[in-house]
Protein backbone atom coordinates (compact mmCIF):
# COMPACT_ATOMS: atom_id res chain seq x y z
CA UNK A 1 0.00 0.00 0.00
CA UNK A 2 3.35 1.83 0.59
CA UNK A 3 4.03 2.55 -3.48
CA UNK A 4 2.96 4.88 -5.44
CA UNK A 5 1.55 2.25 -7.94
CA UNK A 6 -0.20 1.00 -4.90
CA UNK A 7 -2.12 4.23 -4.09
CA UNK A 8 -2.74 4.64 -7.97
CA UNK A 9 -4.64 1.21 -7.92
CA UNK A 10 -6.43 1.78 -4.56
CA UNK A 11 -7.42 5.72 -5.66
CA UNK A 12 -8.72 3.45 -9.08
CA UNK A 13 -10.72 1.05 -6.99
CA UNK A 14 -12.61 3.68 -4.75
CA UNK A 15 -13.78 5.56 -7.89
CA UNK A 16 -14.93 2.49 -9.70
CA UNK A 17 -16.46 1.10 -6.08
CA UNK A 18 -18.36 4.36 -6.06
CA UNK A 19 -19.67 4.61 -9.66
CA UNK A 20 -21.64 1.77 -9.01
CA UNK A 21 -23.59 3.79 -7.19
CA UNK A 22 -24.82 6.58 -10.49
CA UNK A 23 -27.24 4.21 -11.94
CA UNK A 24 -28.16 1.87 -9.30
CA UNK A 25 -31.25 1.02 -7.88
CA UNK A 26 -32.03 -0.04 -3.76
CA UNK A 27 -31.18 -3.66 -3.31
CA UNK A 28 -33.55 -5.80 -1.24
CA UNK A 29 -33.53 -5.05 2.57
CA UNK A 30 -31.37 -1.64 2.64
CA UNK A 31 -31.44 -0.96 6.38
CA UNK A 32 -32.94 2.00 7.95
CA UNK A 33 -30.44 5.20 6.75
CA UNK A 34 -30.46 6.07 11.24
CA UNK A 35 -28.64 2.94 11.39
CA UNK A 36 -26.30 3.79 8.81
CA UNK A 37 -26.00 7.19 10.57
CA UNK A 38 -25.20 5.33 13.89
CA UNK A 39 -22.80 2.97 12.19
CA UNK A 40 -20.69 5.38 11.68
CA UNK A 41 -20.56 7.09 14.12
CA UNK A 42 -20.08 3.74 16.39
CA UNK A 43 -23.05 3.89 18.05
CA UNK A 44 -23.82 0.30 17.24
CA UNK A 45 -22.19 -2.48 18.40
CA UNK A 46 -19.33 -4.37 16.11
CA UNK A 47 -21.84 -6.90 15.02
CA UNK A 48 -24.13 -4.92 13.95
CA UNK A 49 -21.89 -2.49 11.79
CA UNK A 50 -20.13 -5.77 10.02
CA UNK A 51 -23.96 -6.49 9.26
CA UNK A 52 -24.01 -3.45 7.63
CA UNK A 53 -21.03 -3.06 5.92
CA UNK A 54 -21.35 -6.59 4.32
CA UNK A 55 -24.93 -4.97 2.64
CA UNK A 56 -22.52 -1.71 1.33
CA UNK A 57 -20.55 -4.32 0.18
CA UNK A 58 -22.92 -5.08 -2.68
CA UNK A 59 -25.66 -2.70 -2.58
CA UNK A 60 -23.98 0.51 -4.10
CA UNK A 61 -27.13 2.84 -2.92
CA UNK A 62 -25.94 2.22 1.17
CA UNK A 63 -23.10 2.71 -0.05
CA UNK A 64 -23.39 6.17 -1.57
CA UNK A 65 -25.86 6.31 1.94
CA UNK A 66 -22.57 5.63 3.79
CA UNK A 67 -20.19 7.84 2.42
CA UNK A 68 -22.75 10.53 2.58
CA UNK A 69 -22.56 9.87 6.55
CA UNK A 70 -19.21 9.98 6.68
CA UNK A 71 -18.54 12.87 4.85
CA UNK A 72 -21.45 14.37 6.92
CA UNK A 73 -19.50 13.21 10.50
CA UNK A 74 -15.90 13.92 9.19
CA UNK A 75 -17.08 17.98 8.34
CA UNK A 76 -18.87 18.39 11.28
CA UNK A 77 -16.75 16.95 13.83
CA UNK A 78 -14.16 19.95 14.61
CA UNK A 79 -17.15 22.58 15.23
CA UNK A 80 -18.92 20.22 17.22
CA UNK A 81 -22.09 20.30 15.34
CA UNK A 82 -22.59 16.93 15.14
CA UNK A 83 -20.76 14.24 17.94
CA UNK A 84 -17.93 13.44 16.60
CA UNK A 85 -17.87 10.73 18.79
CA UNK A 86 -15.26 8.49 15.83
CA UNK A 87 -12.69 10.55 16.50
CA UNK A 88 -12.17 11.50 19.96
CA UNK A 89 -13.46 8.95 22.10
CA UNK A 90 -11.61 6.06 23.67
CA UNK A 91 -11.75 2.56 22.43
CA UNK A 92 -13.86 1.31 25.73
CA UNK A 93 -16.07 4.95 26.22
CA UNK A 94 -16.66 4.05 22.23
CA UNK A 95 -18.10 0.12 23.59
CA UNK A 96 -19.80 1.82 26.41
CA UNK A 97 -21.84 4.27 24.62
CA UNK A 98 -22.80 1.25 21.96
CA UNK A 99 -23.75 -0.76 24.76
CA UNK A 100 -25.80 1.60 25.87
CA UNK A 101 -27.15 2.39 21.65
CA UNK A 102 -28.13 -0.83 21.63
CA UNK A 103 -30.33 -0.88 24.48
CA UNK A 104 -32.09 2.61 23.49
CA UNK A 105 -31.91 1.32 19.67
CA UNK A 106 -33.57 -1.33 20.73
CA UNK A 107 -35.89 0.53 22.65
CA UNK A 108 -36.89 2.30 20.24
CA UNK A 109 -37.66 -0.23 17.47
CA UNK A 110 -40.18 -1.26 19.94
CA UNK A 111 -42.15 2.14 20.32
CA UNK A 112 -41.22 2.26 16.32
CA UNK A 113 -43.02 -0.89 15.55
CA UNK A 114 -45.73 -0.08 18.75
CA UNK A 115 -46.55 3.78 17.18
CA UNK A 116 -46.50 2.46 13.39
CA UNK A 117 -49.03 -0.19 14.18
CA UNK A 118 -51.52 1.77 15.66
CA UNK A 119 -50.57 4.71 13.64
CA UNK A 120 -51.00 2.56 10.08
CA UNK A 121 -53.22 0.00 11.76
CA UNK A 122 -54.72 -0.08 7.86
CA UNK A 123 -51.16 -0.64 6.29
CA UNK A 124 -48.70 -3.68 6.00
CA UNK A 125 -46.39 -2.34 8.61
CA UNK A 126 -42.64 -3.93 7.57
CA UNK A 127 -40.86 -5.63 10.50
CA UNK A 128 -37.46 -4.99 11.13
CA UNK A 129 -35.28 -7.13 8.91
CA UNK A 130 -37.41 -6.85 6.02
CA UNK A 131 -37.89 -4.35 3.35
CA UNK A 132 -39.02 -1.02 3.31
CA UNK A 133 -38.30 -1.11 7.47
CA UNK A 134 -39.78 2.07 9.65
CA UNK A 135 -40.92 2.95 5.85
CA UNK A 136 -44.80 3.40 5.37
CA UNK A 137 -45.97 2.04 2.00
CA UNK A 138 -47.27 5.33 0.04
CA UNK A 139 -48.08 5.46 -3.45
CA UNK A 140 -46.27 6.84 -5.74
CA UNK A 141 -47.54 8.99 -8.33
CA UNK A 142 -50.82 7.98 -8.88
CA UNK A 143 -52.56 9.69 -7.08
CA UNK A 144 -53.09 13.85 -7.26
CA UNK A 145 -51.18 15.94 -5.10
CA UNK A 146 -53.13 16.49 -1.71
CA UNK A 147 -53.84 20.52 -1.55
CA UNK A 148 -55.00 22.72 1.16
CA UNK A 149 -58.44 24.39 -0.27
CA UNK A 150 -58.31 26.61 3.58
CA UNK A 151 -57.54 30.01 2.48
CA UNK A 152 -54.08 30.35 3.43
CA UNK A 153 -53.92 34.09 2.84
CA UNK A 154 -56.75 35.04 5.51
CA UNK A 155 -56.91 33.91 9.34
CA UNK A 156 -60.06 31.18 10.21
CA UNK A 157 -62.38 32.19 12.67
CA UNK A 158 -62.42 30.42 16.11
CA UNK A 159 -66.05 29.36 15.44
CA UNK A 160 -65.92 28.05 11.95
CA UNK A 161 -62.03 26.69 12.31
CA UNK A 162 -62.79 24.61 9.04
CA UNK A 163 -59.82 22.96 7.33
CA UNK A 164 -60.20 21.87 3.30
CA UNK A 165 -58.05 20.16 1.46
CA UNK A 166 -58.43 18.43 -2.09
CA UNK A 167 -60.74 14.91 -2.48
CA UNK A 168 -59.29 11.90 -3.62
CA UNK A 169 -61.16 8.87 -5.47
CA UNK A 170 -64.53 7.73 -4.12
CA UNK A 171 -63.86 5.40 -0.70
CA UNK A 172 -60.55 7.83 0.52
CA UNK A 173 -60.59 8.05 3.61
CA UNK A 174 -58.29 10.69 5.67
CA UNK A 175 -56.21 11.32 8.55
CA UNK A 176 -55.78 14.27 9.82
CA UNK A 177 -52.97 15.93 12.60
CA UNK A 178 -53.01 19.57 13.82
CA UNK A 179 -50.34 20.77 15.81
CA UNK A 180 -49.23 24.02 17.33
CA UNK A 181 -46.40 26.12 15.49
CA UNK A 182 -43.99 24.60 17.75
CA UNK A 183 -44.87 20.95 17.23
CA UNK A 184 -47.43 20.16 20.07
CA UNK A 185 -49.81 17.48 18.31
CA UNK A 186 -53.41 19.53 18.99
CA UNK A 187 -55.52 16.94 17.47
CA UNK A 188 -55.44 13.79 15.51
CA UNK A 189 -58.84 12.97 13.46
CA UNK A 190 -58.55 9.71 11.73
CA UNK A 191 -61.77 7.84 9.51
CA UNK A 192 -62.27 10.97 7.92
CA UNK A 193 -65.20 10.12 4.69
CA UNK A 194 -64.95 13.74 3.65
CA UNK A 195 -61.94 16.17 2.83
CA UNK A 196 -62.70 18.71 5.87
CA UNK A 197 -63.10 19.28 9.12
CA UNK A 198 -64.11 21.24 11.58
CA UNK A 199 -62.51 21.95 14.25
CA UNK A 200 -64.27 21.89 17.86
CA UNK A 201 -64.46 25.72 19.24
CA UNK A 202 -63.54 24.00 22.42
CA UNK A 203 -59.88 22.90 21.10
CA UNK A 204 -59.04 26.12 20.29
CA UNK A 205 -60.11 27.86 23.46
CA UNK A 206 -56.32 27.31 24.77
CA UNK A 207 -54.56 29.69 21.39
CA UNK A 208 -54.89 33.02 21.34
CA UNK A 209 -55.73 35.14 18.04
CA UNK A 210 -52.97 34.50 15.69
CA UNK A 211 -51.58 31.02 16.68
CA UNK A 212 -50.24 29.53 14.14
CA UNK A 213 -51.39 25.84 13.47
CA UNK A 214 -49.76 23.72 11.00
CA UNK A 215 -51.53 20.77 9.21
CA UNK A 216 -51.21 17.62 7.47
CA UNK A 217 -53.34 14.61 5.76
CA UNK A 218 -53.17 11.88 5.10
CA UNK A 219 -55.04 9.52 2.76
CA UNK A 220 -55.85 5.84 2.58
CA UNK A 221 -57.04 4.53 -0.86
CA UNK A 222 -59.91 2.26 -1.07
CA UNK A 223 -56.96 -0.20 -3.04
CA UNK A 224 -55.45 0.08 0.41
CA UNK A 225 -51.94 2.75 -0.42
CA UNK A 226 -51.42 6.03 1.32
CA UNK A 227 -50.06 9.17 0.47
CA UNK A 228 -49.45 12.12 3.08
CA UNK A 229 -49.57 15.91 2.59
CA UNK A 230 -47.13 18.75 2.95
CA UNK A 231 -47.57 20.74 6.28
CA UNK A 232 -50.09 23.55 5.30
CA UNK A 233 -50.84 26.26 8.23
CA UNK A 234 -53.52 28.12 9.11
CA UNK A 235 -53.77 31.00 11.56
CA UNK A 236 -56.37 31.63 14.09
CA UNK A 237 -58.35 34.80 14.02
CA UNK B 1 -47.50 17.84 26.57
CA UNK B 2 -51.50 17.14 27.64
CA UNK B 3 -53.25 13.90 28.96
CA UNK B 4 -55.57 12.60 25.92
CA UNK B 5 -59.31 13.70 25.69
CA UNK B 6 -61.76 12.88 23.21
CA UNK B 7 -63.24 15.46 20.97
CA UNK B 8 -65.60 15.60 18.25
CA UNK B 9 -66.87 16.94 15.27
CA UNK B 10 -69.43 17.33 12.55
CA UNK B 11 -68.37 14.44 10.88
CA UNK B 12 -68.87 11.83 13.83
CA UNK B 13 -66.00 10.67 13.88
CA UNK B 14 -63.75 10.23 16.87
CA UNK B 15 -61.04 12.36 17.61
CA UNK B 16 -57.94 12.89 20.35
CA UNK B 17 -56.86 16.27 21.52
CA UNK B 18 -53.39 15.62 22.68
CA UNK B 19 -52.46 18.70 23.73
CA UNK B 20 -53.54 22.52 24.44
CA UNK B 21 -54.11 24.40 27.19
CA UNK B 22 -51.47 26.79 28.02
CA UNK B 23 -48.95 25.48 25.38
CA UNK B 24 -47.94 28.32 23.35
CA UNK B 25 -46.27 27.83 19.86
CA UNK B 26 -43.98 31.82 19.54
CA UNK B 27 -41.27 31.48 17.21
CA UNK B 28 -40.19 27.93 17.93
CA UNK B 29 -41.51 26.55 14.70
CA UNK B 30 -39.79 29.21 12.60
CA UNK B 31 -36.67 28.38 14.28
CA UNK B 32 -36.90 24.83 14.16
CA UNK B 33 -37.33 25.13 10.13
CA UNK B 34 -34.48 27.54 10.03
CA UNK B 35 -32.11 24.83 11.67
CA UNK B 36 -33.70 22.21 9.62
CA UNK B 37 -32.90 24.37 6.41
CA UNK B 38 -29.59 24.70 7.83
CA UNK B 39 -29.10 20.75 8.12
CA UNK B 40 -30.44 19.81 5.25
CA UNK B 41 -28.54 22.24 3.07
CA UNK B 42 -25.36 20.49 4.57
CA UNK B 43 -26.55 17.03 3.66
CA UNK B 44 -28.09 18.22 0.12
CA UNK B 45 -26.67 16.79 -3.22
CA UNK B 46 -26.40 19.57 -5.34
CA UNK B 47 -28.70 17.82 -7.52
CA UNK B 48 -31.22 17.37 -5.01
CA UNK B 49 -31.16 20.95 -4.11
CA UNK B 50 -34.47 22.03 -5.53
CA UNK B 51 -36.27 19.71 -3.26
CA UNK B 52 -34.59 21.23 -0.63
CA UNK B 53 -38.22 23.17 0.53
CA UNK B 54 -39.72 20.04 0.35
CA UNK B 55 -37.47 18.16 2.58
CA UNK B 56 -37.66 20.25 5.05
CA UNK B 57 -41.04 19.59 5.63
CA UNK B 58 -40.89 15.80 5.24
CA UNK B 59 -37.72 15.97 8.00
CA UNK B 60 -40.57 18.78 9.89
CA UNK B 61 -42.91 16.15 9.73
CA UNK B 62 -40.81 13.27 10.86
CA UNK B 63 -40.11 15.27 14.11
CA UNK B 64 -43.62 16.14 14.67
CA UNK B 65 -44.36 12.15 14.64
CA UNK B 66 -40.73 11.85 16.79
CA UNK B 67 -42.51 14.44 19.32
CA UNK B 68 -46.19 12.99 19.20
CA UNK B 69 -45.00 9.85 20.38
CA UNK B 70 -42.18 11.18 23.37
CA UNK B 71 -43.68 13.56 24.61
CA UNK B 72 -40.14 15.53 24.56
CA UNK B 73 -40.02 19.03 24.96
CA UNK B 74 -39.48 20.16 21.44
CA UNK B 75 -36.35 21.23 21.75
CA UNK B 76 -33.71 19.17 19.46
CA UNK B 77 -29.70 18.69 19.77
CA UNK B 78 -28.13 19.64 16.51
CA UNK B 79 -27.18 16.37 16.14
CA UNK B 80 -30.31 15.04 16.30
CA UNK B 81 -31.31 17.68 13.42
CA UNK B 82 -28.69 16.08 11.21
CA UNK B 83 -29.70 12.57 12.08
CA UNK B 84 -33.20 13.29 10.42
CA UNK B 85 -31.85 15.76 7.65
CA UNK B 86 -29.80 12.68 6.65
CA UNK B 87 -32.13 10.46 7.08
CA UNK B 88 -34.91 12.00 4.70
CA UNK B 89 -32.08 12.77 2.16
CA UNK B 90 -30.88 9.13 2.09
CA UNK B 91 -34.91 8.30 1.68
CA UNK B 92 -35.24 10.37 -1.15
CA UNK B 93 -32.44 9.57 -2.79
CA UNK B 94 -33.02 5.56 -2.49
CA UNK B 95 -36.85 6.82 -3.70
CA UNK B 96 -35.24 8.44 -6.96
CA UNK B 97 -33.20 5.78 -7.40
CA UNK B 98 -36.13 3.26 -7.38
CA UNK B 99 -37.92 5.65 -10.23
CA UNK B 100 -34.39 5.70 -12.07
CA UNK B 101 -34.83 9.70 -11.69
CA UNK B 102 -31.62 10.58 -11.16
CA UNK B 103 -29.40 11.67 -13.88
CA UNK B 104 -25.82 11.24 -14.56
CA UNK B 105 -24.86 14.44 -15.38
CA UNK B 106 -26.35 15.79 -12.08
CA UNK B 107 -24.22 13.61 -10.20
CA UNK B 108 -20.99 15.31 -10.68
CA UNK B 109 -20.79 17.51 -7.52
CA UNK B 110 -18.59 14.53 -6.56
CA UNK B 111 -15.42 15.19 -7.59
CA UNK B 112 -14.18 11.30 -7.72
CA UNK B 113 -16.98 10.81 -10.29
CA UNK B 114 -16.36 14.06 -11.85
CA UNK B 115 -14.51 12.57 -14.85
CA UNK B 116 -17.34 10.36 -15.27
CA UNK B 117 -19.31 12.73 -17.23
CA UNK B 118 -16.20 14.61 -19.29
CA UNK B 119 -14.70 10.98 -20.27
CA UNK B 120 -17.43 8.35 -21.29
CA UNK B 121 -14.77 5.96 -21.82
CA UNK B 122 -12.97 6.21 -18.51
CA UNK B 123 -16.57 6.53 -17.21
CA UNK B 124 -17.87 3.41 -18.91
CA UNK B 125 -14.19 1.64 -17.71
CA UNK B 126 -14.96 2.48 -13.98
CA UNK B 127 -17.46 0.87 -14.28
CA UNK B 128 -16.66 -2.09 -15.81
CA UNK B 129 -14.11 -1.95 -12.75
CA UNK B 130 -16.77 -1.85 -10.47
CA UNK B 131 -18.48 -4.38 -11.17
CA UNK B 132 -15.81 -6.55 -11.24
CA UNK B 133 -14.74 -5.12 -7.40
CA UNK B 134 -18.24 -6.10 -6.36
CA UNK B 135 -17.97 -10.13 -7.72
CA UNK B 136 -14.39 -10.01 -6.56
CA UNK B 137 -15.30 -9.00 -3.07
CA UNK B 138 -17.75 -11.37 -2.68
CA UNK B 139 -14.98 -14.12 -3.42
CA UNK B 140 -13.43 -12.88 -0.42
CA UNK B 141 -13.89 -14.47 3.27
CA UNK B 142 -15.85 -11.97 4.85
CA UNK B 143 -13.42 -10.23 7.83
CA UNK B 144 -11.30 -9.60 4.64
CA UNK B 145 -14.39 -8.27 2.87
CA UNK B 146 -15.28 -6.40 5.01
CA UNK B 147 -11.82 -4.06 5.85
CA UNK B 148 -11.93 -3.36 2.05
CA UNK B 149 -15.36 -2.38 1.56
CA UNK B 150 -14.76 0.14 4.31
CA UNK B 151 -11.24 1.04 2.74
CA UNK B 152 -12.99 1.73 -0.38
CA UNK B 153 -15.39 3.76 1.42
CA UNK B 154 -12.23 5.92 2.20
CA UNK B 155 -12.49 4.69 5.96
CA UNK B 156 -8.14 4.89 7.21
CA UNK B 157 -7.28 1.38 8.79
CA UNK B 158 -7.46 2.49 12.84
CA UNK B 159 -10.98 3.75 11.60
CA UNK B 160 -11.72 0.47 9.88
CA UNK B 161 -10.56 -0.93 13.25
CA UNK B 162 -12.81 0.76 15.27
CA UNK B 163 -16.06 0.83 13.46
CA UNK B 164 -15.66 -3.90 13.32
CA UNK B 165 -14.18 -4.57 16.77
CA UNK B 166 -10.31 -5.17 15.64
CA UNK B 167 -7.47 -4.09 17.04
CA UNK B 168 -5.20 -1.58 14.02
CA UNK B 169 -3.12 -4.88 13.87
CA UNK B 170 -6.21 -7.36 12.76
CA UNK B 171 -7.24 -4.38 10.79
CA UNK B 172 -4.05 -3.46 9.09
CA UNK B 173 -3.50 -7.12 8.17
CA UNK B 174 -6.92 -7.96 6.70
CA UNK B 175 -7.06 -4.50 5.09
CA UNK B 176 -3.62 -5.85 3.05
CA UNK B 177 -4.59 -9.48 2.32
CA UNK B 178 -7.97 -8.34 1.17
CA UNK B 179 -6.57 -5.65 -1.18
CA UNK B 180 -4.01 -8.52 -2.37
CA UNK B 181 -6.79 -10.57 -2.84
CA UNK B 182 -9.12 -7.81 -5.01
CA UNK B 183 -5.96 -6.91 -6.87
CA UNK B 184 -5.33 -10.80 -8.11
CA UNK B 185 -8.75 -11.51 -8.89
CA UNK B 186 -9.33 -8.36 -10.21
CA UNK B 187 -5.82 -9.06 -12.75
CA UNK B 188 -7.27 -12.56 -13.52
CA UNK B 189 -10.13 -10.48 -15.10
CA UNK B 190 -7.83 -8.51 -17.67
CA UNK B 191 -8.77 -5.57 -15.08
CA UNK B 192 -5.73 -4.26 -13.28
CA UNK B 193 -4.11 -2.60 -16.02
Amino acid sequence: MKSQENENDVRRWREAFASLALDARPAEGCPDPERIWMAVRVELSPGEVRELVDHTAVCPVCAEAWRLARELTAEASPAGEVHGALIERSAKSRRTAWRWGSMIAAAAVIMLVTVLSIQFDESPVNLPGTPGFGTPQYREGSEADIRPLSPADRPLPRDRFQLKWSSGPSGTRYQLQLATADLVVVLQAHGLEEPSYLVDEKTLQPFPSGTRFIWQVEAAYADGTRRTSDTFVSVLK
Amino acid sequence: MMPDSLDSNETGKETRTLAGADEQPGDEYDELRLRLSQAVRKVCPRWLADESDDLVQKALMRLMKQRKKSEGNGKYGSSYLWRVAYSVMVDEIRARRRRGEVPLEDQVESSRLAGHVANPERASRSREIGGAIRDCMLSLVTPRRLAVTLYLQEHTVPEIGELLGWDSKRAENLVYRGLDNLRKCLTSKGLNQ
